[in-house]
């Protein structure tokens, strides 16, 4: 329940944004945070709690796809 | 320049006095243990789990109520699956389930309004665990219980900050050198709380998360 993903924003719609996270469209909560489309966002159990800077969120993504290559490679 | 093989070379190779270092959140456990990290290490580099995993540092009495309140008429618990295999002091809630309890497992709080309002005979309950990462989203589902006057949602809390776990433990266990500290709570609450608890016990705290 811990674990926190960062996603871009694609749009809003009230409280709530579509949110691409490595290729995968999740609904999230933005009421914690003002954003726009074209943010990063750090999202907790259905919520975005952070704004990212892009390159900090492209850091991140980049060691999680990393991770799931290894983990597909050993699977 | 330093580069990440001269990182794991310094990493594995040391062989000064042995180090303890404390990684606080159960992330970081759980991040160690899955890509190998004790096996790049020296032996004198000790890795410790630290209290900072909601779900393992949750009382058993507080798994009690929640299995009662699943075995009740027209009663539902809600939760993250991570609290499903967590015992009480008679059962998990896994067991409850067998036994004809009603559970169901949410990836987020918020999921919960939806199913409250399609099911208004039951009365649900959200088993609130969590440090201070999770707290805020409680919030944001209590602010929608209000506002959509749902009155058949409530939340079962056991929520805890992190501060007062580490200075516990900076207090008790003098013999750790060093604190992984959580990067998700400091999402939330920064980290200067560390700076103070790093100048009054003399140890590094370093901020990670993945």
């Amino acid at each position: 329940m811990c674990v926190a993903v960062p996603g871009k924003v694609m749009e809003i719609n009230g409280d709530t944004a579509k949110v691409d996270v490595m290729d995968n469209i999740c609904d999230v909560n933005v009421k914690l945070v003002n954003v726009k489309p074209g943010d990063y966002v750090l999202m907790h159990a259905g919520c975005a709690i952070d704004v990212l800077a892009q390159d900090t969120a492209r850091e991140i993504l980049d060691v999680f796809a990393e991770l799931e290559e290894e983990v597909h490679d050993n699977a | 320049m330093i580069t990440l093989e001269r990182i794991v070379r310094e990493l594995r190779d040391y062989d000064g006095e042995e180090i303890k270092i404390m990684e606080v959140c159960g992330t970081h456990t759980s991040s160690i243990f899955k890509n190998g990290i004790r096996s790049l290490i020296s032996p004198k580099i000790r890795l410790i789990s630290g209290p900072g995993c909601p779900v393992c540092v949750t009382p058993s009495v507080y798994v009690d109520k929640l299995v009662d309140i699943a075995g009740q008429e027209g009663h539902c618990v809600l939760t993250f699956g991570d609290m499903m295999k967590v015992k009480g002091s008679r059962m998990s809630l896994t067991e409850a389930v067998a036994a004809g309890a009603r559970v169901r497992v949410l990836y987020s709080p918020l999921d919960a309004v939806k199913i409250a309002l399609e099911d208004k005979n039951t009365q649900y309950v959200f088993a609130a665990v969590g440090f201070e990462t999770t707290t805020p989203v409680y919030g944001v589902l209590l602010d929608e219980i209000t506002k959509r006057e749902i009155h058949n949602l409530k939340l079962l809390t056991s929520l805890k900050i992190m501060v007062p776990a580490l200075s516990y433990v900076c207090e008790n266990e003098k013999n750790i050198d060093a604190f992984l500290a959580p990067g998700h709570v400091s999402v939330i609450i920064g980290c200067d709380v560390y700076k103070e608890l790093a100048q009054k016990y003399k140890k590094p705290f370093v901020v990670a998360a993945l």
